[in-house]
């Protein structure tokens, strides 16, 4: 018996529609679709921030004015807009667990010069940010909590934890808490700053940087591993925004 | 005239299906079919005013496509997943289920550049040109990978169902 192409082709096609496809919504393709616009608008933000620092060391080599340690980082660069266009009004819907993760690598894994997952083992003595001894009472009035979420990129001693409580004032006094008891560490220094994006604030320090956000009753907190400090401003943004929506459709899920 | 998002959703309704079965043609998993055009469909969206500006929005998507599956392909991590199997379901051609599951398997065994070719090729129809321009490789390349592809299925299903393969112009 023999095959010829045509009958090659037919037996292609045979096979491929013994696949039935998933129902999908079209409109959770469309939401991935504005996500993407999201994240595109932040890569754009991070490299012309990228140029921005060109020229500023370009100008500091010239006048021999270079600085040192985070403050030599690209100018804070306006965080692109995620108000969605008028006409789309679609209502939110849930995505799913893997689509998050997916995001959160997108905007870690592609920054130029930030290295996620680097740096080697923790030191015996650090202390870690989420459940080190210097921030360990901060969520004493928490009704819920702990591990879990997407894995963020280098899960080695990195990791997404968070909190609920039964108040947004008692969340917001935790997560004001945890950051206050981040400048008693005494093994690991920590750094913090607020970040643009409502109740965010970074930490970081020489092995680590931590996201801490408190929204509505909860306090969430993404450790990533990595020994090159803060990324770009577009990025500690956009990594806020994402724990946002991740939170939310934890929430709602 | 149509907004982005009602243009987009027609055209997803239109064609998913035909994407999706490509991806599964493409990665011999469906689950990670589904992932591939998941992320080729938002990439999709994000160029949209350009990709329709052009007339070439389902090139744009098979492009996307194929590099979202290689962008799988070399993800640091990924789930494992158990390998599929052909549905029980009745096919709409008139092959055994036997057929199906050997074809499937000689195709999921082609190395990842032949299998890319005999798929675009022959799956989708494209001609040499069109399918070195999605790839971005050279038209002789498209018919030597082809030949090859075919080659390799003949050799499966001739070992596996003592069939050959009628050489034809191969690419």
């Amino acid at each position: 018996m023999t095959i010829d192409e045509a009958d090659l082709v037919r037996r292609l096609h045979a096979v491929a529609e013994r696949f039935d496809m998933p129902a999908v919504p079209p409109v959770e393709d469309v939401q991935r679709g504005r996500r993407r616009v999201r994240r595109n608008r932040a890569t754009v933000a991070v490299a012309a921030a990228a140029v921005v620092a060109f020229v500023a060391v370009g100008g500091g080599l010239v006048t021999g004015a270079l600085g040192g340690g985070d403050e030599t980082r690209p100018a804070p660069v306006e965080r692109p807009s995620t108000t969605s266009s008028p006409s789309l009004q679609l209502p939110e819907r849930p995505l799913h667990r893997a689509d998050f993760g997916r995001e959160l690598d997108d905007i870690l894994l592609n920054v130029r010069g930030w290295t996620p997952n680097a740096g080697g083992p923790f030191p015996a003595n650090y202390d870690y940010a989420f459940n080190g001894v210097c921030s360990g009472d901060w969520g004493d009035e928490s009704e819920s909590g702990g591990d879990g979420g997407p894995p963020p990129p280098g899960r080695n001693g990195a990791g997404f934890g968070h909190l609920g409580f039964a108040t947004e004032a008692q969340a917001s006094k935790a997560a004001a808490r945890f950051v206050q008891n981040l400048g008693s560490c005494k093994a690991t220094a920590w750094q913090t700053r607020p970040l643009a994006y409502p109740g965010a604030v970074l930490a970081w320090s020489t092995h680590a940087v931590t996201w801490i956000l408190h929204s509505d009753r909860d306090v969430q907190v993404l450790q990533v591993r990595t020994a090159d400090g803060p990324p770009p401003r577009p990025v500690q943004e956009a990594v806020a925004e994402w724990i946002f929506d991740f939170n939310k459709w934890e929430n709602e899920n | 005239m149509m907004d982005v998002d009602e243009a987009f959703t027609a055209y997803v309704a239109q064609r998913r299906l035909q994407l999706f079965r490509t991806a599964c043609l493409l990665c011999g998993d469906p689950h990670q079919a589904e992932d591939v055009v998941q992320d080729a469909l938002a990439r999709l969206y994000a160029a949209w005013p350009r990709a329709s500006r052009a007339d070439n929005v389902d090139g744009y998507v098979r492009r996307a496509i194929v590099n979202s599956h290689l962008n799988q392909v070399r993800r640091p991590w990924h789930r494992e997943r158990p390998a599929a199997a052909i549905s029980e379901s009745p096919a709409p051609v008139n092959l055994p289920t036997e057929d199906l599951q050997v074809m499937w398997a000689a195709i999921a065994n082609l190395p990842l550049g032949q299998r890319k070719v005999v798929v675009l090729r022959h799956f989708l129809g494209l001609s040499v040109e069109e399918t070195a321009a999605d790839l971005g490789i050279s038209a002789g390349t498209v018919k030597s990978q082809t030949s090859d592809g075919l080659a390799a299925l003949r050799r499966a299903l001739t070992a596996e169902l003592g069939m050959t393969i009628t050489e034809g112009e191969g690419a």
